[in-house]
């Protein structure tokens, strides 16, 4: 990763391009699996239950796929926070660390259930 | 719901005409992906809106992917106002899961009728010249350490300079923005585009683009809040955030080929039409069986 806002912006770019298109090859792949074996239900689940034995692989794979969505976001503020202290832009790398660790509680939260 | 091949099919094309929608008029997929799914497809509130909020998180990823390049989003402006739409997001997600389907129905009608009017009040955006006191111009970028930046406006053939104003305002309007995405699972861009354009002094192309950049993280901050009661279905989701990403991506692209004041009225009828049948709904009454 390079310091210049250019490099800032492909960067940027190309993590996003990464985990939007991970998620689709697995939630695509978890939706041609899921059409093969014919009609099912579609009970909402927890995130702990993607982990279950007994699940099908069809919805663990469109799980996995949520979830690798879910932290793309989150893993381009750490990426920006990385970027802004390389360019010694500490005000906003200060700001980044403030909307990580908001993300961090909201996890935090959502499990205490 | 039973999930065959023709409502997968019916869930992709959903989400391909939310996103595609979204990024040409500049409101978030949610608008149209909880009522659809909802009337259309008979999916629990709550349901619908955990889907949604997968499918907003899906808009801002693709959408973004493409306007960062461009250099329209102002990342340091986006991540200032996500600090207060993330803990708004969290707030929602909170009072989301002990309010009443009906009364979030209810909430969610009013909400529609409040887009459907800014939608037909917003107008065209008029590209303003650079060089107006606005600081130094550097080309399609943010300048590291402030809240300014320029771009290059390819309809006007020049760049536009611009310096963010009155933070304050963003902040408290972003916290509104942020509890309506947890509670409803909407975008929250028709608060947050009007308040960037018309109250920060930021262009109406850079406050959509950041605002697009933005709602992906507010929603995460409510999502794991639906993940862990249980509301995310994943053959439900799937395909809607699979339609909404490469609809998107087409919607970006094809945005400037479309006019926006007709989309906008088209986009306003149906969103009025469906918010009312999502009052009536609300107070017991069915329209659509």
């Amino acid at each position: 990763m390079s310091p210049d806002p250019a490099a800032e912006r492909r960067d940027v770019q190309l993590l996003l391009r990464i985990g939007l298109g991970t998620a689709a090859v697995l939630m695509g792949t978890g939706l041609l699996a899921a059409l093969a074996s014919g009609p099912q239900p579609s009970p909402p689940l927890q995130i702990g239950d993607l982990w279950h034995r007994d699940l099908a692989l069809s919805v663990r794979l469109c799980g996995i796929g949520i979830l690798v969505l879910s932290a793309t976001p989150a893993v381009r503020v750490i990426a920006l926070i990385v970027l802004w202290v390389r360019e010694r832009d500490w005000k906003y790398a200060a700001v980044a660390v403030a909307v990580a660790a908001v993300l961090t509680l909201a996890v935090a939260l959502g499990s205490r259930g | 719901m039973t999930l065959t091949a023709l409502a997968t099919l019916g869930l992709v094309l959903l989400g391909f005409g939310a996103g595609a929608l979204g990024a040409m008029v500049g409101v978030g997929g949610g608008i149209i992906v909880v009522p659809t799914l909802v009337l259309g497809f008979h999916v629990g509130i709550k349901t619908a809106i955990a889907t949604s909020l997968v499918a907003v998180v899906a808009t801002s990823t693709a959408a973004g992917s493409v306007y960062v390049g461009r250099g329209l989003t102002h990342m340091r402006l986006a991540m200032t106002l996500e600090t207060f739409t993330t803990l708004g997001g969290i707030a929602g997600g909170f009072v989301a899961v002990w309010v009443s389907p009906s009364a979030l129905a209810a909430m969610f009608g009013v909400i529609m009728g409040v887009t459907a009017t800014l939608l037909l009040r917003t107008k065209d955006p008029l590209p303003r010249a650079a060089g107006s006191g606005a600081g130094p111009a550097v080309l399609g970028a943010e300048q590291p350490g402030r809240l300014a930046g320029s771009y290059y406006d390819a309809l006007a053939g020049q760049l536009i300079e611009y310096q963010a104003v009155r933070l304050p305002l963003g902040a408290a309007v972003s916290a509104a923005a942020g509890v309506i995405s947890g509670l409803l699972g909407v975008g929250g861009g028709f608060l947050k585009v009007p308040a960037m354009a018309l109250g920060m002094n930021v262009p109406i192309k850079v406050a959509a683009a950041t605002s697009n950049f933005m709602i992906g993280v507010t929603a995460i901050a409510s999502l794991f809040i639906y993940l862990e009661r249980g509301y995310v279905s994943p053959l439900l989701a799937a395909p809607v955030a699979l339609g909404v990403s490469v609809g998107a991506l087409a919607g970006t692209r094809y945005a400037a080929r479309v006019s926006g004041r007709i989309l906008r009225r088209v986009l306003s009828v149906i969103v009025i039409a469906v918010g009312i049948e999502m009052m009536l709904r609300a107070a017991g009454i069915t329209l659509v069986p």
